[in-house]
């Protein structure tokens, strides 16, 4: 009796089991209801300039879900987007396009692109985030609204350090760079007392081209990428007169010789693993930033 | 065998439960496509009005800075213009870009710039609660609800309500009229507020924005930001004093008055600030004469108000220079104490006493220097009389004086024995 009764509990759980089995099919509709945006000339010249070659998504519609929500932050101009996109795709994309073929681009770029039209402010430091990126992936572009394609300068500080220094990132994700260059500022990074070195006398002397890079080795040499593709001679000559500091009765102290052997370290990398030849790059971008006036910045025709 | 029939049962009760599937939908169609077909009821309602819409905006979470009359006008692929009141041009006509989506309900979002909207929220801007902050306001809003002719939104940032309405004239022609009562209400000088009877009680409005009164009934304080439109203002909500309900007022120009709309018993007159008349007697256009570098001299000069009931600017004294004339509420008079020259040249407007020649340079502004006296048997001559003594003698003058000594960059630089004759 036992027996039957546990045959029957498990015939019970059968029909169960094949009951439920039947399945519907699929709604091929999905149920993330996306925005019903109208496509218009721009859109399809990001399709064809930048999604199609790269894959990129070049997002200038402003997208709360893609910004902080706990700033305020307002979108860019719609004709200052088509500008900074057209800026971009010359300066940054094309370049490295020049440099190691566009394979290369289109294996390691970002793949979105988030314009936002202000500054994003801390009020309580009164400071201001420019560019940031997660996970290489997304990198978001800050002031956006403050674009002047006459400051070549302006442009290398808000949007396009931002760009080679993430894109750095991504590169050393995929083949990590040499151990020894961690060694060469051994014992003065400050993963959080580096926003504290405010002037040049408290990080170049020590090695470092930027406070930022101070921070940690992975930053420090995103910064040593960055600043040499992006900086003027100008730059470079107050870097290497800031980095050494002579006081009388004390040892001289040269930061000057430690930036040189990172620089080495950077193009020897860049060569090796990626072909790079980071002088011959240096000056691909410095000739395209110098052709931005010839460039008919609002034309959408190709 | 009794057993068996309750497995039997058991059986069957398994297989009509796996056969009952689905549960009755209540509505036709999935949450998705209801989604989908509301943005595109809101895209062909927005698209479908003429004239475009009136939005009545309110930045800022407490509604601090009161409400603006906005216009929009939609096409179908994504294109809005806007015109508003801020630019004081009734003509303006701003394109940009705004989406509707689905995120905590369908969403109206203006994603690209526009110096109409963004104006509210450009952190950019060194307005209202400054960098960073701007007048917080929204431009992002979700549909709580519509008919043919109003659409009711809320802001995501500050869920304050803000409404659409179908406009029914030209854009130009609403703005035009919001601006001119937006005007005539700014351009009340020395008007602290309004009051009126309501129910043999005062209530009295007073401002505390130019968009926002603050109203008392009894022991009642009811915070009323407000709009202009085109007849008189509008209240963010009804108000409920005494029993009258108030929400449109109509604004009279000529009269400084404000009527309920609801009700042409219940009048507002303005509230004259009895302190005003004696600050605002020294507005207005001067000839200043002195004794200056090279002899006796007179010119032109405007006083503005700077600070209401604290101070002017007197325009036309230093050539693109603002200087600072401060009014002496308990006193009732000018004063112009010493201060830096606004150039950063390091140079100041320092109190001289001419002779023997001593001057005092720098230090704390607005200490020393001289005053104005009514000239006897005169009506409109001001003259300027020493507040101290510098060594043994009474100021006299006030002379531009940097740390290199006489600052004579600006042209004139010594002002000896003013006097100021109202033209």
């Amino acid at each position: 009796m036992k027996r039957k009764i546990y045959l029957y509990i498990w015939m019970c759980l059968l029909a169960g089991v094949v009951a439920s089995c039947k399945e519907d099919a699929l709604n091929e509709e999905s149920i993330f209801v996306g925005s019903v945006e109208q496509q218009n000339d721009f859109d399809r010249w990001l399709v064809k300039n930048y999604l199609d070659p790269y894959n990129l998504d070049f997002k200038y519609r402003m997208d709360k879900i893609e910004s902080d929500a706990s700033y305020n932050l307002v979108p860019v101009d719609f004709h200052i987007a088509v500008r900074l996109a057209k800026i971009v795709k010359h300066v940054w994309f094309e370049a490295y396009d020049e440099a190691a073929g566009i394979n290369f681009t289109r294996k390691y770029a970002p793949k979105m692109i988030h314009l936002i039209g202000s500054g994003q402010w801390n009020p309580a430091a009164g400071t201001l985030t420019l560019g940031y990126a997660e996970g290489g992936l997304k990198v978001t572009l800050t002031c956006s609204n403050w674009l002047n394609p006459a400051d070549i300068p302006l442009m290398n500080e808000y949007y396009f350090k931002t760009m080679h220094h993430e894109f750095a990132h991504i590169l050393h994700q995929n083949i990590d760079y040499p151990t020894e260059y961690a060694d060469l500022s051994k014992g003065h990074y400050s993963p959080s007392g580096w926003a504290n070195r405010k002037t040049m006398a408290e990080y170049a002397p020590f090695g470092y081209v930027t406070a930022y890079g101070s921070s940690q080795p992975g930053e420090d040499i995103a910064e040593v990428t960055t600043c040499y593709l992006t900086w003027t001679k100008a730059q470079w000559d107050e870097l290497k007169k800031g980095s050494k500091i002579e006081k009388e009765g004390q040892p001289t102290v040269d930061g000057w010789p430690i930036i040189e052997k990172k620089i080495e370290i950077v193009k020897k990398y860049m060569k090796e693993h990626f072909g790079i030849d980071m002088e011959q790059l240096r000056q691909i971008i410095e000739r395209r930033c110098n052709e931005i006036p010839e460039l008919d910045l609002d034309d959408l025709s190709n | 065998m009794k057993n068996k029939i309750i497995y039997l049962f058991c059986v069957i009760a398994g297989l009509l439960q796996g056969c009952v599937q689905d549960v009755d939908d209540v509505f036709d169609a999935s949450a998705s496509d209801r989604m989908n077909q509301a943005l595109k009821e809101y895209r062909t309602l927005l698209s479908s009005s003429e004239q475009g819409w009136l939005m009545e905006y309110y930045p800022s979470d407490i509604k601090e800075y009161g409400g603006y009359a906005l216009t929009m006008k939609f096409d179908a692929k994504d294109n809005v213009t806007m015109g508003g009141v801020i630019s004081e041009n009734s003509q303006e006509a701003v394109s940009s870009l705004y989406s509707l989506k689905s995120d905590m309900g369908p969403t109206l979002n203006f994603d690209t710039y526009n110096t109409v909207i963004h104006y509210f929220s450009d952190p950019d801007s060194d307005l209202g609660a400054g960098k960073g902050k701007a007048f917080e306001g929204d431009f992002e809003f979700i549909f709580q609800s519509h008919s043919q002719d109003t659409i009711l939104l809320k802001g995501k940032k500050t869920k304050n309500f803000i409404r659409m309405i179908r406009l029914t004239q030209s854009s130009s022609d609403y703005l035009a009229g919001a601006i001119k009562v937006g005007r005539e209400i700014d351009g009340l000088k020395g008007v602290l507020g309004f009051s009126t009877t309501i129910g043999g009680k005062e209530l009295v409005a007073d401002f505390v924005y130019a968009r926002r009164f603050t109203m008392t009934y009894g022991d009642e304080k009811i915070d009323a930001p407000f709009m202009c439109t085109t007849t008189g203002i509008q209240l963010y909500e009804p108000v409920t004093v005494g029993g009258k309900t108030l929400y449109r007022l109509n604004w009279s120009g000529e009269q400084s008055t404000l009527t309920a709309e609801n009700d042409p018993g219940i009048v507002f007159t303005a509230n004259h600030d009895p302190e005003y008349p004696a600050f605002a007697q020294y507005l207005g256009t001067y000839k200043m004469n002195f004794t200056g570098y090279s002899g006796k001299k007179s010119i032109p000069v405007e006083l503005v108000q700077k600070v209401y009931k604290q101070s002017y600017t007197i325009k036309g004294m230093l050539p693109g220079i603002d200087v600072i004339m401060i009014y002496n509420a308990e006193e009732q008079r000018m004063e112009l104490l010493n201060q830096s020259v606004k150039n950063g040249s390091g140079a100041f407007l320092s109190p001289w006493n001419v002779s023997p020649g001593n001057l005092e340079f720098g230090g704390a502004e607005f200490a020393k220097g001289l005053y104005s006296v009514l000239k006897e048997g005169t009506t409109n001559t001001y003259e300027f009389k020493g507040t101290a003594k510098i060594g043994d003698a009474l100021i006299r003058a006030i002379i531009l004086w940097s740390s290199a000594g006489e600052y004579r960059a600006l042209g004139e630089s010594r002002f000896a024995d003013i006097t100021m004759v109202k033209d």
